[in-house]
């Protein structure tokens, strides 16, 4: 007879993939965001039926976070087309930029009149609530039938916002733990976190390339190329420099090797690389349904379900998303001035979905035992399941109203 | 922070260990091995308590992720020509460690016959992870392969229901052997049957969910819950995720056999994804091993080399007794030093220590010399045939 409590955590982690995996494929076959089961079963386990505390989890949060920006900013890094981004999707650079601008600048003014809060602390707020999930955003902007560019827009400035939500997060933490509040100390620091982390991402991704190249017919590069981005983050760290950052660069390195390549003058035969960059993706989006899976019902663990707590985060919830959905009209508006994507902003704004990079970063200030920690998870659990539930509904809305031009939901 | 450091220190000495390997014939459990003591009991990195606290755990993943691996990749015809030798080789080397340790303790180091009982049944039989680690790394055929899984994993099952029968003797007094044997029973045959009725009935809805993604979580999360239903019936559960294993990976005879269409082996990205997991546990199961060494008195250390090298001589006539008028005869060498203790060892061993009181302290520590002392006999033995092997390549493929 297995130990109870033993066999209870492999209860439980059989349940939470087997409904994760059914989630996914409801989500990839009507669009219903698997956040929300997730967050739900969470919440069933944790405050409501007990089987887990928080006090459980604690010592694994620690881990759990780290693991989980590391994989987002790696992967998307991979995922992200530099020369694309750079010369093609500037427009999507655009939405990315005013957005997230826009939302950390009102939201942070209006946190900090609302909560009486310290101006740094509210600039918290930004990176928690501004821009979209990559994971929600990019497989449902295939499935529904916009143009491509306007498809491409959107699937770029989820993973922009993934990064750019993470490393300015870290920026302003950075800040706050220096307990400078100088603008020129913060200009300093940002850059030499900005500056030692994408040199050392910059390096190890040049060297890890080549070695990847000379080992591609080794069993386990996958498992490697993870032990060498742990140490690539810890070494950016140790240097001083931004690990969060330093896993970005790294990720970018070895999604643009041909670039990267020709760049530093290394030889890589293309196809072969390829063939093992497929691999690498391949993996890493098992590990990265793994880390969100277990991440989203995390959440709900923690989730505090007292009536005060569920009503505040509501209410809270519901003046962020108004202005949220305004200000990205705004920038909807302003990226598609003079294009044919400017028939396309009202599905744009309501595809602003937001997900894992959103929710990690909630839970870092109760780490570092910021004060009034606490009200960052219930506000952004509530604006998870609120974006998510504008995207899911707004779409449908949408496409209704569309239903014979060339608005249509496939089956992907 | 020193967690994820080590981490991903592990993966690079495993990933560098293969390597060196495949050139020196040293396997690289070794150096994972002592990198946990030098981590663990040396320079103290991680604290004992949160080592201990978490060691069922990882004891369980570890089993289950490498008995499905051995399932996987082991042919199913093997698997029943084999079993009867398995068994034999198993319940008579067993036996005979358990009385030779037995025989020791009592007669020369003067303790009770129960005791000593207790120590053989936790230290008489092999690891069957760190069997079936070793023995896909050295490529022998495929009936030595399937001879040494089973035999090891029937070994963990004598070793477990074993140490337990002797605790609940020394309890309650009572002497059942009966139960005791019941309990086997039930054991090999609850395992084997969920693992079965779990494989077969995944296999059926694999064939629906072909081609959507995230397969091997998928499959991770079925094997886990076949672990804990067999196991919580009574069951052994390593036998449960073998088993599992063996049907997943032998999809198209056992859907000739079961009567039913499948189109679906698990597919290479599965296999791929799985080897790199299991890559992963091994590496990191080497080093926990490591960690949890300890050692307070010099005469455990006597005892377990002497309890080694007893081991080695016993596997020896064992051995060639169940290799006599066979093919395995040739690689009898082979199979004599797939003996080294592993993870459930330490885990028994400290069971006295907390059901039966601190005058079992000794256990933990001689069960440490068992495990660090045989893994090395097993390692320098491999790289020994490893050589030897490559001037007459006669018993490995």
């Amino acid at each position: 007879m297995l130990d109870l409590t033993l066999a209870l955590t492999f209860i439980l982690a059989a349940v939470i993939l087997l409904i994760g995996f059914l989630a996914d494929t409801l989500f990839r076959k009507t669009g219903f965001p698997d956040v929300l089961f997730l967050l739900v079963l969470g919440i069933i386990f944790g405050p409501v039926l007990g089987i887990i505390s928080k006090n459980d989890l604690a010592p694994v949060t620690p881990y759990l976070i780290e693991l989980s920006l590391m994989m987002i900013l790696f992967y998307g890094g991979m995922e992200m087309d530099l020369s694309k981004v750079l010369r093609q999707s500037g427009r999507a650079t655009l939405l990315a930029v005013t957005y997230f601008v826009f939302v950390t600048v009102v939201v942070s003014s209006v946190a900090k009149f609302l909560f009486n809060i310290a101006w740094i602390q509210a600039l918290m707020f930004g990176p928690m609530i501004a821009g979209t999930s990559s994971i929600v955003i990019i497989p449902l902007s295939k499935k529904l039938k916009i143009s491509e560019e306007t498809s491409l827009t959107l699937s770029l400035e989820s993973t922009i916002t993934d990064s750019l939500n993470i490393v300015f997060f870290f920026a302003i933490l950075g800040l706050y733990l220096s307990g400078s509040l100088s603008l020129l100390s913060f200009a300093e620091n940002i850059v030499a976190q900005f500056g030692v982390g994408i040199l050392v991402g910059f390096a190890v991704g040049v060297v890890w390339v080549w070695v990847l190249h000379k080992i591609r017919n080794e069993p386990y590069t996958y498992i490697s190329t993870l032990a060498i981005l742990i140490l690539t983050v810890m070494c950016s760290e140790l240097l001083g420099g931004s690990g969060v950052l330093a896993a970005l660069a790294m990720g970018l390195v070895i999604g643009n090797y041909k670039e990267v390549s020709s760049l530093v003058r290394i030889k890589i035969a293309s196809a072969k690389f390829e063939e093992l960059r497929e691999i690498l993706t391949r993996f890493q989006s098992e590990l990265a349904f793994l880390i969100r899976t277990f991440f989203f019902v995390f959440l709900g663990l923690i989730y505090d379900i007292s009536f005060n707590s569920v009503t505040f985060g509501l209410l809270v919830g519901l003046i962020f998303l108004g202005l949220n959905l305004g200000l990205r009209y705004i920038a909807v508006r302003l990226s598609t001035v003079r294009c044919p994507m400017c028939k396309d902003t009202t599905i744009m704004t309501l595809l602003c979905g937001q997900g894992l990079a959103h929710a990690t970063l909630s839970v870092i200030p109760q780490q570092y035992g910021i004060p009034n920690a606490q009200i960052y998870p219930v506000i952004v659990v509530t604006m998870i399941i609120l974006t998510n539930a504008v995207t899911t509904f707004g779409s449908f809305i949408v496409l209704r109203k569309k239903k014979n031009s060339r608005f249509q939901y496939t089956e992907a | 922070m020193i967690a994820f450091f080590a981490a991903a220190l592990i993966i690079i000495l495993g990933f560098l260990g293969e390597e060196f390997f495949k050139r020196t014939s040293i396997p690289e459990a070794i150096f994972l091995l002592l990198f946990g003591v030098l981590l663990g009991p040396i320079f103290h990195l991680f604290a004992e308590d949160a080592l201990l606290a978490i060691t069922p755990y990882f004891a369980a993943l570890a089993l289950i992720i490498i008995l499905f691996d051995g399932g996987l990749n082991m042919d199913i015809r093997e698997a029943v020509k084999n079993s009867p030798r398995a068994l034999v080789l198993a319940i008579s080397g067993w036996m005979l460690n358990v009385l030779v340790t037995t025989a020791f303790c009592k007669f020369v180091l003067g303790w009770r016959l129960l005791n000593g009982l207790l120590l053989g049944s936790i230290v008489g039989g092999g690891s069957s992870i760190i069997v079936i680690a070793l023995i896909k790394k050295l490529k022998a055929t495929e009936k030595i392969e399937t001879v040494l899984s089973l035999e090891s994993i029937l070994t963990d099952v004598l070793c477990t229901v074993g140490a337990f029968t002797a605790i609940d003797i020394l309890l309650s007094g009572e002497v059942s052997l009966g139960a005791a044997l019941g309990s086997v029973g039930v054991a090999f045959g609850v395992g084997i049957l969920v693992g079965l009725g779990f494989g077969v009935a995944w296999l059926i809805i694999m064939e629906k969910l072909k081609g959507k993604p995230n397969a091997y979580m998928l499959t991770l999360a079925v094997l886990f819950l076949a672990f804990v239903v067999a196991t919580n019936l009574g069951g052994n559960g390593a036998l449960s995720a073998l088993f599992f294993g063996l049907i997943i990976g032998n999809s198209r005879h056992t859907a000739k056999l079961m009567k039913f269409r499948t189109t679906v082996s698990i597919d290479d990205n599965v296999r791929d994804f799985h080897c790199q997991i299991s890559f992963l546990i091994r590496s990191f199961f080497f080093v926990f091993t490591g960690l949890l060494f300890s050692l307070s008195a010099l005469a455990s250390v006597f005892l377990g080399l002497f309890l080694s090298f007893a081991f080695l001589g016993i596997r020896f006539v064992v051995v060639k007794m169940a290799t006599v008028k066979s093919e395995l005869h040739e690689a009898e060498t082979l199979m004599t030093i797939m003996f080294p203790r592993g993870l459930a060892a330490a885990v028994l061993a400290s069971l006295p220590l907390t059901m039966l009181g601190p005058s079992y302290q000794v256990f933990p520590e001689i069960a440490f010399i068992v495990i660090l002392t045989t893994i090395m006999i097993c390692t320098i033995g491999v790289a020994f045939l490893k050589k030897r092997t490559s001037r007459s390549p006669l018993t490995y493929t």
